[in-house]
């Protein structure tokens, strides 16, 4: 238990950039082990909220179903549709066909309030954090290294472990529709330079370098994928056509 | 608390003893985001009440028809497209709105769970309370780069002491708050955003120590950097596009 309260006095400090902090954390007998405490606890406290959140969203707006059926049925009266279908017969299925799967992927890719999915957020989210932590946390032990840092990979770990101090913002959406836009990813990426410039006592400019490298190693690998993988569709879809 | 609002006034008109008052004061990375929080929850409290009032009155069916009467009377009056339409299609388009009318109307009858008043109050905090919460995260994104550009030209600064420093540049921003006049609101906008830019000006200069010229670099390089790396990207994609496809 105390391990958990001087995790969240460390974590509240880091909020706020105090280098000692950080410093605090590097030196600590375990700061892996600590960290990851800190990391588990925030992921759950804040899940716990957004499932709170998500489901005072769901409450406050209608029935998606129901939207959904009902537009249909007006779809059904509108003056095309008869013409379309002495066109073609089959329209009715296909379009249904279409109609539902758009219902099903474009509630989601907008934000649709889906209760399920924050519960699942209980062991989710603090997964999540927990894996972007091991690797965003060894690519910039590599890179801080790289560039003159001193600290090791359990001190890197520990003190990037405080990074996740601002996602305690998130239990804003506790109240429904707050939306937190870049502010905790920022607040996070400006923690986590800290973190690196005090625990491996870097210029603030090899501190900076260090802290967006594995952004950017993540950004080239994602273009060169997307680059991939729409090369692949193009030729698929130029074969098909041809 | 009067010697706090009598400080941040003072910087508004660049006074630079009360930029000095404002440095010295404790907590100042805290004490910047209170200040954006407060001054866009202020700023912004006219277009959250009128927002309020939009979404708790019941829809109003024959003022949406109207509104798009007015549409489609503009869209024939201004585009070409629409002035050269079928009399067939034309009728089509008009049978259409025969049936978007009611669909609107039974949409508007579907009800949530909860009370379409309870609803309509939790979006109207949520949008108000998140509009000043991009304005925080808006402030640490672009005041990093800032920092970067400002230390690049040879100033210096800790990081939270100068996000703090810059925080100031929001004050002005509560000339937003008669933003929903008609015609004033955008003028008294656009005249708090330049003397924002000001205030932001004299801020980097105070806390890192530059001259006002590199300061004004320090401010607009970022802008100028991201503008350029938004059109660098844009070229690239469509390029992209344009070899695949």
């Amino acid at each position: 238990m105390n391990d958990i309260v001087g995790s969240w006095r460390l974590g509240w400090d880091a909020l706020f950039f105090k280098e000692d902090a950080y410093e605090g954390m590097r030196t600590s007998a375990n700061p892996v082990v600590k960290g990851l405490v800190l990391i588990v606890v925030v992921g759950v406290v804040i899940a716990l909220s957004n499932l709170i959140g998500t489901t005072l969203e769901w409450a406050s707006i209608p029935d998606l179903n129901q939207i959904k059926n009902t537009v249909f049925r007006y779809i059904l009266q509108m003056p095309w549709w008869d013409e379309v279908l002495r066109e073609a017969p089959d329209f009715p299925q296909i379009f249904k066909e279409w109609y539902n799967r758009g219902w099903d992927i474009f509630p989601w890719l907008f934000g649709a309030p889906n209760v399920g999915k924050a519960a699942t957020g209980i062991i989710l989210t603090p997964l999540g954090l927990a894996i972007r932590w091991l690797i965003y946390g060894l690519l910039a032990y590599l890179f801080a290294r790289w560039l003159g840092g001193t600290a090791d990979l359990s001190e890197t770990l520990g003190v990037l472990a405080l990074a996740v101090a601002p996602q305690v913002l998130n239990l804003l959406s506790l109240l429904p529709f707050v939306n937190l836009g870049v502010l905790v990813s920022v607040w996070g990426v400006l923690c986590a330079y800290v973190g690196l410039k005090t625990a491996h006592k870097l210029s603030w400019g090899r501190a900076v370098w260090a802290t967006l490298l594995p952004f950017l190693l993540g950004l080239v690998v994602l273009i060169l994928a997307t680059c991939l993988g729409s090369a692949i569709l193009g030729a698929a879809v130029k074969g098909g056509l041809s | 608390m009067s010697g706090l609002v009598n400080t941040l006034f003072r910087t508004v008109i660049l006074d630079n003893a009360a930029y000095e008052e404002w440095r010295e004061r404790p907590n100042l990375f805290l004490r910047g985001i209170v200040l954006i929080l407060v001054v866009s929850l202020v700023a912004g409290l006219v277009t959250f009440a009128v927002d309020l009032v939009n979404r708790l009155k019941p829809v109003d069916l024959d003022r949406i028809e109207e509104q798009i009467d007015e549409s489609f009377e503009q869209q024939f009056k201004w585009n070409p497209a629409w002035q050269d339409m079928e009399p067939e299609a034309q009728e089509m388009m008009d049978k259409t709105m025969d049936v978007i009318v009611p669909m609107v109307a039974d949409l508007a009858e579907i009800q949530a769970p909860l009370p379409h008043s309870v609803g309509g109050l939790f979006g109207g905090i949520g949008s108000w309370l998140s509009r000043a919460l991009s304005a925080v995260g808006g402030w640490m994104f672009y005041g990093a780069l800032v920092l970067i550009v400002a230390n690049l030209l040879g100033g210096s600064a800790r990081l939270p002491d100068f996000l703090g420093m810059v925080s100031l540049y929001v004050i002005p921003g509560l000339l937003g708050l008669l933003g929903p006049v008609p015609c004033l609101g955008s003028l008294l906008g656009l005249i708090g955003l330049v003397w924002g830019i000001v205030v932001y000006v004299k801020a980097v200069s105070v806390s890192t120590g530059l001259d006002s010229g590199k300061a004004v670099l320090a401010v607009f390089a970022p802008f100028i950097a991201l503008s350029l790396l938004a059109v660098l990207l844009a070229i690239l994609g469509i390029t992209w596009l344009i070899i695949v496809l």
